[in-house]
């Protein structure tokens, strides 16, 4: 399921933003044009492939979004945007005028809105998220990206109550970016971020709220007890692996997930479909899951990993050890 | 003879009561019922199409799921959210939308027409976009997934590339005549807005076809008389000069044609290999 970046442009600035290096190299007035959306809506379907992620940067500062979700609705794809919910009142009247107007949208367009704590974000971004979240919280799942220890998930079970929103809560770990300075949970950090996730689980199951977690989790930061209970407020949903989406820029770069830009981007034009360039990624990573195997030195040899159970974490770790090892591996980061 | 040739007139009692049996392509305004249109011009003729000029990308008053074709002319789709409502209505219609050949149109005719709706690019246009309309033939004969077939594109293809894309507007000496309001008769509707007359629609019986016809190949193939320009562009074939809004100084059609006559060419060779 590839994500198409529509720009880069965002309008915030998240101290852990994963998106950094690849934003940072990147044209911020690219917005991904009318054909090249017909050209990737083709593709899908081709590969049957019927969800379109909309991602940024901030996908709706583009200035033809809604019309891109229309045109993806009237295609028979479900949408998907991946947004901060800060927007303008005409974006917002766009959005409402595609739920009002085109056939099953209310099914097919939802929103997973990733929110800071608004105790650490700009006074001004919180009433322009709650906003967006009053307007259209029944579409709305809430993602929370963790990138420190002192974390607080409170304010997401309120909004959760207060708006209608989607009773599931996406969590993602923040991962370094390569040659880049943001914050990130350490590996050492793994086990004690986990418990403080652990701590939210009797709120989760008094509240019917999903936790569900975003790839690069590792598997040993739990112990057999606590997965236990993590499984059943996870609805058995629960799992520790890289899923290597593809990531499609306006400027119809690919690569396999943020942390894999770094090493080999193409543009995706030189693969015929969508399964090939998913291929030509998952080999890359084979490539550097051979230099190590997960984000500790155990990973090497873990029966979890072998087993498909765990991926030993991101693949962000284990570059950016490699990138500060200086030229000892077989595996070239350029 | 009638039967042989269609003409291309506008809507007006007058004009259909003084031919019999004719084929008519009538050019209706944008505050006419199709439903009366289609009536009055089937009442002692037969209805090719329907050609209007509309400033609205919506099917147009008394338009009948039966009708005969109808192509519709539109400076600008505009905004997709405005007109994505309608788009499951145009897709079974019998209605061909054409825009001029600027690049926010020829983005406009590929959504429309990879939602199933017919679309086309006008191209006789002065102001044409070579490079808009080449983008857009590319999708209509390469793109990956089954879409509606874009027009003048499909017409081209139909015969190999020989010089038909015009009459996916209904221009095509010897096939098409264009008659205005007073019933005079021309070849194409820029000859008629120069006056360049061959008959009268009162004399349409009479009217000798296929020596307008000649005349009018010959005049496509005086451009050979001199060795630059036209007779030496290698898309000449499927372009001819046929379009009468063509300059031959400066055209700028070359590489366009060029990539028409050579999609025309995978297009059936893609249909041959099934």
């Amino acid at each position: 399921m590839p994500n198409i970046l529509l720009t880069q442009r965002c309008v915030r600035s998240c101290p852990y933003c994963f998106a950094k290096k690849h934003m940072g190299g990147a044209d911020p007035g690219a917005f991904l044009p009318w054909e090249d959306l017909v050209y990737l809506a083709d593709i899908m379907q081709e590969d049957k492939c019927m969800e379109m992620r909309f991602l940024g940067g901030e996908p709706t500062l583009h200035p033809a979004f809604a019309d891109f979700a229309a045109y993806s609705l009237a295609r028979g794809f479900s949408v998907t945007v991946f947004t901060s919910g800060i927007m303008a009142p005409k974006v917002k009247a766009d959005i409402r005028r595609v739920f009002e107007t085109i056939p099953r949208a209310k099914e097919k367009l939802s929103f997973l809105c990733n929110i800071n704590d608004p105790a650490k974000s700009p006074p001004e971004e919180v009433p322009a998220v709650e906003d967006f979240l009053q307007e259209f919280g029944g579409s709305v799942t809430p993602g929370f990206n963790i990138y420190t220890l002192d974390f607080d998930l409170q304010f997401l079970f309120e909004y959760i109550l207060r708006y209608g929103l989607k009773r599931n809560i996406r969590l993602g770990i923040t991962h370094p970016i390569l040659r880049e300075d943001n914050m990130f949970i350490r590996p050492e950090d793994m086990r004690a971020m986990m418990q403080r996730l652990l701590g939210f689980l009797p709120q989760f199951l008094k509240l019917d709220v999903v936790p569900s977690l975003d790839c690069g989790f590792p598997l040993c930061a739990l112990t057999d007890e606590e997965l236990g209970r993590f499984h059943k407020a996870a609805r058995g949903k629960l799992h520790f692996s890289c899923g290597l989406p593809l990531d499609i820029g306006p400027d119809m770069q690919v690569w396999s997930c943020f942390p894999l830009s770094a090493i080999n981007k193409k543009s995706i034009y030189e693969f015929d479909t969508l399964k090939q360039a998913g291929e030509h990624f998952s080999q890359l990573m084979r490539n550097c899951r051979v230099e190590a195997g997960g984000i500790y030195p155990e990973c090497d040899a873990c029966d979890w990993r072998k087993k498909q159970l765990c991926h030993g974490g991101c693949a962000a770790h284990i570059l950016k050890k490699i990138d500060e090892e200086g030229n000892i591996r077989a595996l070239k980061l350029t | 003879m009638t039967q042989e040739i269609t003409v291309v007139l506008p809507f007006s009692g007058e004009l259909f009561g003084k031919v019999k049996n004719a084929n008519l392509a009538v050019q209706a305004k944008e505050s006419d019922d199709l439903g009366e249109v289609a009536a009055a011009a089937q009442s002692q003729n037969k209805l090719a199409a329907i050609l209007l000029s509309t400033s609205k990308l919506e099917l147009p008053a008394g338009l009948q799921p039966r009708s005969a074709p109808v192509s519709l002319y539109l400076e600008t789709a505009g905004r997709f959210l405005d007109y994505a409502v309608r788009v499951n209505e145009f897709a079974g219609a019998p209605v061909r939308f054409y825009f001029p050949a600027t690049p926010g149109n020829a983005v406009a005719v590929r959504l429309l027409s990879s939602l199933g709706v017919k679309a086309g690019l006008d191209l006789r246009g002065e102001n044409t976009d070579w490079d808009a309309a080449c983008e857009l033939l590319h999708y209509d004969a390469y793109g990956k997934m089954p879409h509606e077939p874009i027009e003048p594109f499909a017409s081209a293809y139909l015969q190999h590339g020989s010089s038909t894309y015009c009459e996916a507007y209904l221009e095509r000496a010897g096939k098409y005549v264009h008659c205005d309001e007073a019933g005079n008769l021309a070849n194409s509707r820029r000859e008629l807005a120069d006056r360049v007359y061959i008959g009268t629609l009162d004399g349409l019986s009479g009217l000798d076809v296929a020596a307008q016809a000649a005349a009018a190949r010959k005049r496509e193939l005086s451009v050979f008389m001199k060795l630059e320009g036209c007779s030496v562009c290698p898309g000449y074939k499927v372009c001819a000069r046929k379009n009468p809004a063509q300059k031959m100084e400066a055209c700028g059609c070359k590489d366009f044609m060029t990539a028409l006559l050579e999609a025309a060419r995978e297009v059936n060779l893609r249909k041959g290999e099934r």
